[in-house]
Order: structure tokens, then sequence, then C-alpha cells
């Protein structure tokens, strides 16, 4: 089969199926518009609600942006601590495990609390769930880099920072850019969750959508947030597919 | 001015792990500039003496030496060759080559500049922008090679650094690192466990055993000094090889 046909063709029929089937499904009233609206009613809503909905989506890409970055810095660099000392290492290792664990759901209105309603409960609910990812997967691959390479910088004399900078960064490039992928879906719900209770962007277009039952608008909402997901995953595989398609066979040019 | 070849010595060397001791009480002396192969069968604790010497582990007992007293930390140059290349895939050929230097602090002009002439040695300069990954397995150990040499190292250490590669890639890196030797003056340490590598490369053999842990034999090698594929089908050649495997037989029975 043609790669054109497999990769753009044939999903392009599966998805005209499964809409169309869904719409007639709506229209003869199997399930109720109630429930689960028409695609014609989502398209609708993204269409008369798009001042509403774009607002929001800026609104909501702004907090997400932040929290990513907030995260990929932070989470980085508290790794490379960790990592420098053992003594801090061994002290604060099993807590990041046990905040990877904390429903975000349930501190939420916390957070409320702390930074008030807007933007900044926003990030820090996105930040929160995003960070620890980043500081697991990249203390993973420092502490993975090999230990020929570690011998041999040993033999040149190299010095700490040295060795950080072109042994142990480097080899765990491919784990940071696996850490960040995890990262920039988990920054999309905490966002989105924070946003509920927050009271800005497209989670609270849902939030208050649901209240008016207006299905069809929460479902133009949820649409828009999956889509924002999914470019800052698919620009994360972009920038991975440039950092190592030379030299790491995650990436190897011909597949 | 190049330095010459550092000596090697090892007095009453011990290394123990939890359960076994590789080596024990182990004693040789390597001279400057000298060529010695470490002959061992599988296990003998070759790679863990190779690595003492390189100061990358310590011994539980004994002491090594590199290089006559006097001689500054900085004046002995050490490089070590692994089995395998171990290049820095993510750095393009040039690069890895480059390391060294840039660890001790060289400028980049000055490292770069030494690189091309190590990877002119090793027949590679052509590739100096591959990456690792678009090269052959006898290709990367070239430019692992060439990243021993670019310190222009007074001691040279080689763990079977062409144990992994076909027969004629061997032969001729095998010859290519004799005539290096005898251009420099350098202090060769090549751990093997081929008999006819030894004999080929070498000044003089250590034969280490694993029963005795330590070295059970030390052996002069009559060949001259300049080889050639000629040297192979030179009687003492085989006569040479002859006694090292009767000797190897017998270490292993
Ligand atoms: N870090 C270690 N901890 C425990 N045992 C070790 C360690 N390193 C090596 N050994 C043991 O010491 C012995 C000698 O190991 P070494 O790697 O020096 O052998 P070798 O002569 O290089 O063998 P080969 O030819 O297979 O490379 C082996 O039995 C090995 O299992
Ligand atoms: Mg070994």
């Amino acid at each position: 089969m043609k790669p054109m046909v497999r990769k753009v063709v044939l999903p392009l029929i599966a998805f005209v199926a499964i809409v169309s089937i869904w719409e007639m499904v709506v229209r003869v009233k199997w399930i109720s518009s109630f429930i689960l609206p028409e695609p014609s009613a989502i398209l609708n809503s993204l269409i008369e609600d798009r001042e509403e909905l774009w607002g929001a989506l800026k609104t909501t890409t702004f907090s997400v942006g932040v929290s990513f970055v907030l995260s990929l810095a932070l989470g980085i660099s508290s790794a490379i601590i960790l990592f420098t000392s053992e003594t801090v290492l061994f002290a604060f290792y099993p807590y990041t495990i046990f905040f990877q664990t904390v429903p975000i759901i349930a501190i939420a209105p916390l957070l409320v609390i702390w930074f008030g309603y807007g933007i900044p409960a926003v990030v820090a609910s996105g930040f929160i769930v995003s960070v620890f990812p980043v500081v697991a997967s990249t203390l993973t691959g420092l502490l993975s880099a090999d230990p020929n390479l570690k011998d041999l910088f040993k033999l040149y004399r190299a010095s700490r920072w040295q060795s950080l900078v072109k042994l142990y960064l480097p080899s765990s490039l491919p784990f940071i850019m696996n850490g960040l992928r995890i990262c920039g879906g988990l920054a999309v719900i905490g966002a989105i969750v924070g946003e509920f209770l927050g009271g800005v962007g497209v989670g609270s277009i849902i939030d208050v959508a649901r209240a008016q039952q207006r299905i069809d608008k929460v479902f133009a909402a949820v649409l828009l947030a999956s889509l924002l997901g999914l470019l800052l995953i698919k620009t994360i595989d972009l920038v991975s597919y440039l950092l190592l398609r030379n030299w790491h066979p995650s990436e190897a040019k011909d597949l | 001015m190049s330095l010459l070849g550092l000596s090697v010595e090892a007095k009453d060397l011990t290394k123990e792990f939890d359960s076994l001791a590789p080596l024990r009480s182990v004693s040789f002396k390597v001279n400057p500039g000298e060529f010695v192969a470490l002959l061992g069968p599988s296990g003998c604790g070759k790679s863990t003496l190779l690595k003492m010497i390189a100061g990358l582990r310590e011994p539980t007992r004994g002491k090594i030496s590199v290089g006559e007293d006097g001689i500054t930390s900085a004046d002995k140059r050490v490089s070590y060759v692994f089995q395998d290349a171990y290049l820095l895939p993510w750095r393009k050929v040039l690069g890895n080559v480059t390391l060294p230097l840039e660890l001790l602090g060289a400028s980049k002009v000055e490292a770069e500049y030494k690189a091309r002439k190590a990877l002119e040695r090793v027949g590679l300069i052509d590739f100096e922008s591959y990456y690792p990954a678009d090269l052959s397995g006898g290709m990367k150990m070239r430019v692992s090679l060439a990243r021993s040499l670019v310190t222009e190292p007074n001691l040279l250490l080689l763990d079977e650094p062409f144990a992994a590669l076909d027969e004629v890639t061997r032969l001729k890196l095998d010859q290519d690192l004799r005539d290096l030797w005898v251009e420099s003056q350098m202090t060769v340490l090549f751990v093997t466990h081929s008999i006819s590598e030894a004999a080929f490369l070498t000044d003089r053999i250590f034969m280490l055993s694993k029963k005795i842990s330590g070295i059970r034999y030390e052996i002069e090698n009559p060949l001259p000094k300049s080889r050639s594929m000629e040297t192979r089908s030179d009687s003492r050649f085989g006569q040479l090889t002859q006694d090292l495997f009767s000797k190897f037989q017998e270490l292993e029975s």
C-alpha cells in the first residue's frame, strides 16, 4: 500500500464514515442530542461562539505555554541538582515520586485559595502536574550515562561541569524528550482542571456551558483543548526529531 | 619535543572483588617505549589490570607507578582504547577526536588541527563530518584510535580493541598500530586473547593465568622491530606462536 494511502486517505475515510454514522444516529434520535450532540451542532457552535472560544483558547494556550516552559526549566534544573548531590538526591527523591501521585483535581481548590481566580492558579495547576515527569526522566537519563564514557572523561581529568555539559546532558537528551512529551500532555490537562475552578479559558467555558446544558459548546471546547494538546506534542516531536535524528535510534532517519 | 614513553611498574598488586581475586600479588615492569601484550584467557583480570594502570580503578593492595619519579601528572599522557569504540554518538567524527583535547583545556583551533592530523594518520580524514551511526565497525574503531592518539600519549593502553572486527580489518589495523608505534616513542600495553595478534604486534608478552591469578610467563619476541605481512610467514613467528600456544594450553589445563 502506498504511504499516501496508508497515512492520509484511509484515516480520512474512517473519519468521514464515523462522523456520518454519528450524525445519523443522533438525527434519527437513537441518542438524544442532549447527551451526544451531532457533529454539525458542534461545528455550528465552533462558528457561532468563535469569538468567545478563540479568546478562551488564547488564554489557555498562554497558561499551558507558561506551565510547560516552567516545567521544562525547573524540571531539568532540579534533576541536575538532585544528580549533583547524593545527599540532596536521597533526601528529596522519594517526595518527587509522592508528589506525582497527588491528584490535581483535589488540590485545585487550594490553588485558587492561594493564587486567587485567574491565570496564576491555572499556571500553578498545569505546572504541578507536568513538572515531575520532567524531573524523573531527566534524572533517569543523567544516571544512565555509559560507564565506559564516564571512564573516558575521568581519564582526561574532565571537570564536573565539562562532564555535565559534554556527557551527562547529551546522554539524557532522549530521556528528556520523552519526559517533555508526557509533560506537554499533562500541562494541558492540569491547566484545564485549573480553569474549571479558576474561571478563565477553555476549561471555564466547558464548566459554564455544561451548567447551561450547551453540550454542543462543551464538545466544541473539548475539541479545541485536544487540538491544543496535539499541537504541543507534535511540536515536541518535531524538536526531538531535529535534535536526535543524526544519532539516536529512536529518531533514525531511514526506518 | 615529545616525551619518551612512560614506564609502568606494578608491585605486589592485588585486586579483590566480593568473592574472587582475579589478580593476586602481581609484579612486573614495562620499560619506557616498549610494546607489551597482556595475553590471557577470558576472565583472568586483563581489563581490571589495564583499568588500574589507567588510574580508573583502585587496587585493593599494592602499588602501580606510571612514569619515573618526578614526572608531573600533567606530563603523563595516558590514553585508553576500549573493546568497543565508545564514541559520543551525538558528535561528528571530528568532534569525537577533539574531545580529549577539549577536556584538557586546548583551544578549539589547536584541538581541530591536531584532530585532523590524527584522522589523517588513521585514514579517515574524509569522514570528519560523519556521525558515528553512519560508520562501519572498523571505521568507528579507527576513530577511537585517532581519539586516543590525538593527545600524543606517552602511554597507550588498549583493551582488545579489534576483537569485534573481521579478520582482514583486524590484520590491517594491527599493522597500522605497529607502524604508529614504530614512528612514535610511546609505551603500549595491548590486551588480547589472540596468540597471533600478540606475536605479531609486540616486543614482550605477559601471559596471565587464572589459576595463579597473575603473570605466569614473560616472553621476549625475537622478531625484528619493523613488522609487515611477511612477518607472519617468518619461521620465528611460527615458532613463537607455537610456543605461546603450548604455554596457553598448559595454563588452561
Ligand atoms: N566490578 C566488578 N565486580 C565484581 N567482579 C568483577 C568486577 N569487574 C570484574 N570482575 C570479575 O573479575 C574477573 C576479571 O575480570 P576482567 O574483566 O578483568 O577479565 P578479562 O581478563 O578482561 O576478561 P575478558 O577477556 O573476557 O575481557 C572476572 O571474573 C569478573 O567477573
Ligand atoms: Mg576484558
